[in-house]
This record gives structure tokens, sequence and C-alpha cells, in this order.
């Protein structure tokens, strides 16, 4: 008999205490993530401009815009598509020959380290503006001073080097954050492995490539997944950059679905990019995991 | 070492508690910044405005006007913020979250269309018989209500630097193309950069430039009517070419227009830097601001040699002051329209200090006032010598496009003709 | 040995000359910062032929640093204090007390890592508007707790995986309760993996844009960013005004990474080890 109430009470303080542990989070989760996202789920099938009091539901006609080219969505999906592998692929190298590079007992070491991670520091918003300032008159004056006329190009005019621009600031923000990471993996590294790699008569670059390397993919993998989603979400420093210009051929995903939104007045068009941008960012950084996965499983 | 980790994340946590407990309640009751220190004998409640416009230039001088409105009236205050960049968006996301300004500014014609919902009938107000006829127009509503108070009448040209012309020894102000070019190639003799255009942005291009080719249409309001119903087009357009002809040529006589925003221009302008550029007698405070002692001018914007077609400015009313429906002091700000546009002092302050030229019959500001740029506007209205401003009829976010289609055009990305099919395929697609 | 050593050399030249390379729009900035217009715009490489303070004080009340600072602090200790606790409750509670509900939930903060923000933004505030809460600091803080805890429970779950199991079997022994459990043991236990979280979720917040932007609509309750949006909205390429405010914006957060660097970064590496 006691057993059984001791139980009950044993039961009901469990209860309480997944109340306790997991309740708040859920609670805000659910108010702040999930309704919202639901709600999307729901205007994304209206044609509503974000003002007006009735709303009138079109069907799938957001999604056939969307696909069919009309909206501008899958512009900005290209260049977001273009402008993420341009910057995921030298964010990574960047990151990694400076983790390599420090990580060698060099003076100033943490110095360094630190001045790498100092972008990552700042606001994209005002990394955006600095360096909205450098393209258009910093650079320009190097390129008088130097001779040098590729410098002193109209950078935030032309679209070639506008999405340049952009993936110079998004790899000066970022490649921080990828050395850090891949920093930790390398220190993690057993010094033993290393000295009997140099025993067996391996080069640094060999011991690099073929002993280090594999040690720290699992790294590699959280630094790809962090570049991979940030690159595709990027907004701040589009705005802040070149607004999406020179017309418009610079508008991120992100950028799109804002300026759709507000000065467009098309939000119901805007859910639904917003969602098809869900579903894209989540397939492929699916595929990323997955093949960094089995890229561990083969390693290990 | 563990203790001390845990005394600071506990600590955290207490802090963050109460900051949440203090943000939530304290955020709550904080006063929108207004006027400091309340007269101390008032028993009225303090009633504050909060306008949100979109006219930078005017900032320091409405605020000026709004301290002296206090004065005579010290329980109503006001919050003024004026935006530019960003304005539409803050708008609405204020109005989504229930914070709609009391006072904001509508464009009229499209945009009225949008917040007509949200806004005051204004129709009984003692001004509203005053308004100039496109004043009215532009925002009467489809139920023939008025639910904005219009600001001012803008209109532009190019802003010229009258010593630097006087420099370079241009007697008259060309009005046609031939003439302009000729002016422009005296200015390049005389060392200075004859033009300058804000192509960074496209704000103007997709307002202004576009707009003349419509306002140039023989009749622009069924032109505007037809590319709604498809029986117009831009294609084939033998105006809208030639604009695109000027448009190109004015980015050529330029430096770096693809890299020169909105305030760059304005600042080479004022700095007699640059003779002409696109602009509108708007920039008038700007410029007494930055160079006092700067003698502009405003003058047509020649397309072909046809003197007489050209030699016109465009002009329109820009902007309205509309009262949100919901709002807590629209009995406040009423009055404060009614004084502002029906009183002497309030007039005064209307054409003195913010520099606008009133949209209404019964009072128009001196030339002394407005500065040179305003007079030259309405001594071409007086004479007539105006086209209309067609840009609050464009379909929401029409004029963004049209100014990525400019920059196009300017960049060589596509040809004149391959122009005009942009700014057809933009109309189409955001009209629907 | 001599080639170890020039090739070293060499690579130290690069990284400093990188570094400096890296550092440099920043120095750009605050150099400029103290110029008048005309020079910046003139000579945007040239030394400061003058040091005009007024620029400083000139930003400092267009910008309304104090205030807007304190906002920032407020929102930013707030947001992270409240994600810091929900993300190490919950990732605790699930990994030792797992249940179909907590794996459901633990999936889908997961998953929401990857929602763009700009797909809840407007949803968000309608939201929030119904609870009263938009326009409000506090309301702000529960965003920034609904979105990053995602990221924090990821970090904080391994934490809490390489807690030793003795533990549980302690506390049940000594009857003590779940939560003087959690408080007084478990929590001093993560406090390095706790530590990367509050150091990366504080500069997340700090440096926020968009959930101010929508959220906090009186401008009384600006933050910093906000703040110099604002500020360029209405003076854009009016460098003389727009630079000092940059770099007073910059300021807190360069200065505490400056001092803290070591830890900060270590904090981050933590992180990346446990993540």
């Amino acid at each position: 008999m006691r057993d059984k109430r001791l139980r009950k009470t044993q039961k009901a303080r469990l209860l309480g205490s997944h109340l306790l542990f997991l309740g708040p989070s859920m609670l805000i989760f659910l108010t702040v993530v999930a309704i919202p996202f639901a709600i999307s789920l729901l205007y994304s099938f209206t044609d509503w401009n974000g003002i007006a009091n009735e709303i009138r539901f079109v069907g799938l006609d957001n999604f056939r815009d969307i696909f069919s080219g009309k909206a501008r969505f899958l512009d900005a999906l290209w260049f977001t598509l273009k402008m993420t592998f341009a910057s995921v692929f030298l964010i990574n190298l960047l990151g990694l020959l400076l983790a390599v590079a420090l990580t060698t007992r060099l003076p100033w070491q943490n110095g360094f380290r630190a001045a790498y991670y100092l972008p990552q520091t700042m606001g994209g918003l005002i990394l955006g503006f600095i360096w909205q300032f450098i393209f258009v008159s910093g650079l320009p004056a190097v390129g008088d001073k130097l001779h040098l006329n590729w410098l002193s190009q109209q950078w935030l005019g032309t679209e070639n080097s506008a999405f340049l621009a952009l993936v110079i600031v998004n790899v000066w923000q970022n490649a921080g954050y990828v050395m850090v990471i891949l920093i930790a993996g390398l220190a993690g590294i057993s010094s033993e492995l290393i000295e009997s790699a140099k025993v067996e008569g391996s080069s640094p670059l060999h011991t690099l490539l073929r002993v280090k390397l594999p040690l720290i993919v699992p790294f590699i993998a959280v630094a790809l997944f962090w570049t991979l989603s940030s690159s595709l979400k990027m907004f701040e420093i589009n705005l802040a950059l070149t607004k999406g210009g020179p017309y418009g051929s610079t508008t991120s995903m992100a950028l799109n679905i804002y300026n759709d939104a507000f000065a467009n007045n098309k939000y119901g068009l805007a859910t639904a990019e917003g969602l098809v941008f869900f579903v894209i960012i989540l397939a492929v950084t699916s595929v990323q995991m997955y093949l960094t996965k089995r890229k561990e499983e083969q390693l290990a | 070492m563990k203790r001390n980790r845990k005394m600071e994340t506990v600590a955290c946590v207490g802090l963050g508690m109460s900051l949440l407990l203090t943000a939530c309640g304290g955020a709550n009751d904080s006063e929108p910044g207004g006027a400091a220190g309340s007269p101390a004998g008032s028993s009225a409640a303090v009633k504050t405005i909060h306008i949100y416009q979109n006219k930078i230039e005017i900032d320091e001088a409405l605020k000026k006007t709004a301290e002296a409105y206090t004065a005579l009236h010290p329980n109503v205050r006001f919050q003024i913020d004026s935006i530019s960049d960003n304005f539409s968006t803050g708008l609405k996301t204020k109005q989504t979250a229930g914070e709609l300004p009391d006072v904001f500014t509508v464009l009229g014609n499209q945009d009225l269309k949008l917040w007509q919902s949200q806004l005051e009938d204004l129709s009984d107000q003692p001004w509203t018989g005053d308004m100039i006829d496109i004043a009215r127009q532009g925002i009467t509503g489809d139920d023939g209500k008025i639910y904005g108070l219009p600001v001012s009448i803008e209109g532009y040209g190019y802003v010229y630097n009258k010593q630097l012309f006087e420099k370079a020894g241009i007697a008259e102000v060309p009005v046609t193309l031939s003439n302009l070019k000729a002016a422009v190639e005296k200015l390049k003799a005389s060392g200075t950069q004859p033009l300058i255009g804000a192509y960074m942005d496209w704000y103007q291009a997709g307002n202004f430039l576009v707009n003349m080719g419509i306002a140039r249409q023989p009749d622009p309001q069924a032109f505007i009517k037809g590319l709604y119903d498809g029986s117009a087009t831009f294609v084939g357009n033998e105006i809208f070419k030639e604009v695109a002809e000027f448009i190109k040529y004015d980015y050529s006589q330029g430096e770096n227009g693809l890299s020169t925003s909105f305030n760059m221009q304005t600042s080479a302008l004022s700095g007699g830097t640059v003779a002409m550029t696109l602009g509108g007698n708007w920039l008038q405070p700007t410029f007494d601001g930055a160079n006092p002692e700067l003698e502009a001018g405003l003058m047509p914007l020649p397309i072909n040699d046809n003197a007489e077609e050209n030699d016109k400015l465009y002009m329109g009313v820009t902007g309205y002051w509309a009262i949100s429906k919901n709002s807590e002091v629209k009995q406040e700000a009423k009055d404060f329209f009614n004084w502002l546009v029906t009183t002497p002092e309030g007039q005064a302050h209307v054409t003195k200090d913010m520099k606008m030229i009133p949209a209404f019959n019964s009072f128009s500001a001196a030339d002394e006032d407005i500065g040179d740029l305003g007079s030259d506007l309405s001594r071409y209205v007086k004479e007539g010598k105006v086209y209309g401003s067609f840009n609050s009829y464009y379909p929401d976010g029409v004029a963004q496009a049209f100014g990525e289609a400019v920059q196009k055009l300017v960049a060589g990305k596509v040809d004149t003709d391959g122009f005009l099919q942009e700014l057809q395929n933009e109309w189409s697609r955001l009209a629907n | 040995m001599k080639n170890g050593r020039l090739s070293k050399a060499i690579g130290f030249v690069l990284v400093l000359a990188l570094a400096l390379l890296f550092i440099a729009p920043l120095g750009v900035l605050i150099m400029n910062s103290f110029k008048p217009l005309n020079e910046i715009m003139g000579d945007p490489l040239a030394w400061p032929t003058e040091w005009k303070l007024g620029n400083y004080s000139n930003a400092w009340t267009l910008l309304d640093i104090p205030n807007v600072v304190k906002n920032t602090a407020i929102l930013s200790f707030g947001a992270v204090a409240l994600i810091v606790l929900l993300a190490s409750m919950t990732a605790y509670w699930s990994e030792r007390h797992p249940t179909p509900v907590s794996r459901i939930f633990g999936q889908l903060i997961l998953l929401s890592i990857l929602i763009p923000f700009a797909t809840i933004m407007l949803p968000l505030v309608q939201v929030m508007r119904f609870l009263h809460l938009n326009n409000t600091l506090g309301g702000a803080i529960l965003a920034y707790a609904g979105i990053g805890l995602a990221f924090a429970y990821f970090l904080i779950r391994s934490g809490v995986k390489s807690l030793p199991y003795e533990l549980e079997e302690a506390a049940q022994i000594d009857g003590s309760g779940q939560i003087r459990l959690f408080f007084q043991i478990v929590l001093p236990l993560l406090a390095p993996t706790l530590f990367s979280v509050f150091i990366m979720d504080m500069f997340w917040v700090w440096n926020d844009f968009l959930i101010p932007m929508i959220l906090l609509n009186n401008e009384s309750l600006s933050t910093i960013q906000l703040a110099v949006n604002r500020l360029f909205g209405m003076y854009s390429s009016r460098w003389d005004v727009a630079m000092p405010a940059l770099t007073m914006s910059m300021l807190p957060i360069i200065i505490i990474f400056v001092l803290l660097q070591r830890k900060i970064v270590g904090g981050v590496m933590a992180g990346a080890i446990k993540g």
C-alpha cells in the first residue's frame, strides 16, 4: 500500500518536474516560433497586403507565381545559391588555412586569433555600412594611389563586382568563426599522433592532409553546417551593402521576401516565399549533413 | 572556482528574470519623448501627437513649428520622426504591431488605396474646400471622402548652380536637347563637372525619370488607365524612347552614377563641385543648411529639340498627412492641421520655415520665403508651364522596379527598346 | 632547419599582413570618424588634419547613445540569461528523462534553426500584439528566447551527455529534489558550455537588427542597431555623422572582446568541441 502511494507521489513529482523543466521552453517556443510558422502557412494562401482588414484566399496562386518566375523568387534563389557556394567554399578554405597557421606556435598567436575573429563580433548591418564606404570611397582611393584600376571600379555599380563585394564581406565576417572551430579541432589532436607521423617521415603537408584533416572532419562538418545555413539566410549585409542593387541583381532570398512583404505589399506572396525558402534550406543542409556523416563514418 | 561559476550563473539568471519583469512593466508606460519638463500647473492631460513623415528636409523646421504650437497649446506635445529610407517598411511594421502613428505621410492615389481603411475621414475640415484641384484628386478616396492634408506642392527638373553657369558663360537656361549638350560642353570647358546622377538608389530614377515619359503623353491619365487595363503599353512609345536617350545622356555626363547615392548627389551640388543634377524644390532647406551662399535654380529637363514642349517643370502634390482613425489624439491632430493651414502663424511656418509651397488657393508662399528653387517653381506654375507627377498612380512596388530598369539601362544591360520592355514587364507583373 | 625557420618567417609575415588587412576597415572607419565631411569624401585614406571631436558629440546626441546602449544591454543580458536557463533545463531534462514528448520537442527545436526569420517575421508581430507584448523589451526578450533556444539546446545537449550518471544516483539516494540537483550541481558542471552559449548569444542579440526593428516600434526603446539604421535613413552619406555613430556602436563590443578575447575565443572553441 505504502509502496503504491509512494510511487504515485513519485510519479506526480516526476510529472511536475517534467512541466517545470520543459514547460516554459515549450510554451515560449510554441508562442514565438511554432505558432507564427503555422500562421505564415495560412497567409501563404492569401493575397493579403499586410494592412487591409479583409483577407482573400487565393489558393495556390502565390506558389504558382513563385515557381513560374513571376515573383522574383527564382532569381533570388539563383543568386543566393551562387553566393552561398562561393562564400562557403572561401570561408571554409580561409578558415582552415588560418586555423592551421595559428596552431603552429607563431608569436602573437592569440592576438592574431582575436584579430581574425573580430569581424564576427560586429553586427551585420554595421559591417555592411562600413564596407559600403570602403567599396565606394576607400578602395577607389587606394586604387588611384597605386594605379590599380580594378580597385577603383564602381564596385557596387555592376552585377559581378557587387556580387564579389558581398562575397568578400561575407568571408571577412565569417572566416574567423570557422577558424576558431577548426582550431578547437586541431588542438584536440593528440600530439603523439603527430609525433608518430613525423617519425614515419611524413612531411608537414602530408601530415596535414592525411592525418589531421580526417581527424577533424566532425568539426569541418559543424563549420560547413553553420556557414551554409548562415549564407543561405544572409540578410543584413545584403541590405546595408547593396540593398539588392544594382537593379536588384544582388537580392538574396531573405531580402526578396522582405521586399515583397514591405515594399511591394504582397504579404501573402512573401510568406509563401518564406515557406519555400525554409524547405530549400532544409533540403540543402540535410544533404550536407548526410554527406558529412557518411564521410565521418568512412573515416572512423 | 566551481562556486564562483555557479554564483555567476545564478546571478545571471536572477538578473535576467528581474530585468524581464521590469522590462515588461517598465517599458509599457514609457512616454515617447516629447518636449522636456511638463508645465507645472497644467491640469489638462498631456497629449502627444506622433508624426511619422518622410520629408527629412523639413525635420528641423517641423520640430520648430511643433514647439511653437506647443507654446500656444501647452498640453499638446509632439513626437516627430522624419525617415526616408525604409519609411514604408517602418510604417507597415508599426501597423502590424498596432502602433500606427497618429499622423503619417500617405502619397495619395495608389498609396491611399492601400491605407484608406485605416484613415480618419477629414471631409468636414475647414480647409478641404480650399485645396487646389490636383491636391484634392489625389487624396479623395473611392467613397468620395477626403483622407489627408496636402503637405506641399513640389516640382522638379534640373537643379542648377547659377554661379557655375555664369562662370561657364551660359546666358540662358537650355530648353532644347541640343542647347543642353552645348551647355554641358561649356561647363566642361570651364572646368566644372556638368552633371551628377544618383543612380545607386532606385528612388529618383523610378519616381521622377520614368514619370517624365508618362507626364508627356498626350493624355497621361488615359495612358495610365490603359496600362492598368492592358490597352496601353510602354513598348514602342516614342516619347519614352526620347526619355530613355535623355537618361543615358544624363548618366554619361556624370561620374560613377551607379555608385552615387542621393545624399552624395545633393552634397556635390551644394558644395559647388557639380553644375546640374536632377532635383526639386524640396532641396531648398538642405541647401540652405549646407551652403547658404549657393545660388541655385530650377530648369527644365529637355529631352528633344521642341522648346515649347520642353520648357516645363514637373509638378505635383507629393505627400499628404493623414490621421490614423484609431488615434487617441485625432481631435488634437485635426486642430494642429487647421492651425497650420488656416491661421497666419501656421501658414508662416509652412512657407517661411519649412519652405513649402502650399497646395491651397487661399495662401501662397512669398518668393523670399521659399528660396530660389521654390520661386522658380512658382513662376513656372503661374505660367502654366508644368507637367504632372504621376508616380503616385504606380502599382505598389513599381517605382522600385522602374528604378532598377533605369539602372539596367544606364549600365548598358538593356538597350532603349529593352528598357521599354522592362518597364512594361514590371508594370504587368506588379499591377495584377 | 633553416628551411623551417624561413617558411615560418614567411608564414608569420603573411599572417600579419592578412590580419592587418582584416582590421583595416575598422581602422579606416575610426580614422575617418574624426574628419570633417569634405575631408572624408576628398581623401578617405588620409590621416585627419584636425581631430573633430564635435563629430562624436553630434552623433552621441543624434543616436541618443545612453538610452540606446541601456536598451541593448537590458535586451541582451535578459535574453541571454533566459536562453541559457531554458535551454539548459530543456537539454538536461530531455537527456536524462527522455519521453516521446521531449524527443519530438527536441527534434522540432533543432529543425527551427533552419527557419529563416523572414518567414515568421510578421506573424510574430501579430502574436506579440495579441499578447500585448509588442513594443516592450520583455516581448523582445521572449522572442529571442524562443528563437535562440535551438542553438543553445544544440550546444548544451552535448555538454549534458558528458555529465556523469553517478550524479543522478547520488541525488536519488539523497532524496534531494530535481530542482536542487539541477541548480546546485548540474549547472555548475555545465558552466564551460554555458559560458560558450552565453558569449555567442550575447554577440547575436547585441548585434541583431530585425527583431528590434519589428518588435520595438517606440523610438525610446531603440537598440544600437536600430538607431544606426535610422541614422542612415536620415543621414546616409553624411559620413561625418554616420562614422562616429558606427564607431560608438561597435565600441562596447570591441572593448569587451579585446579584454576578454582569450576567454571568449576559448569559449567558442569549447562550444565547437561539444557541438
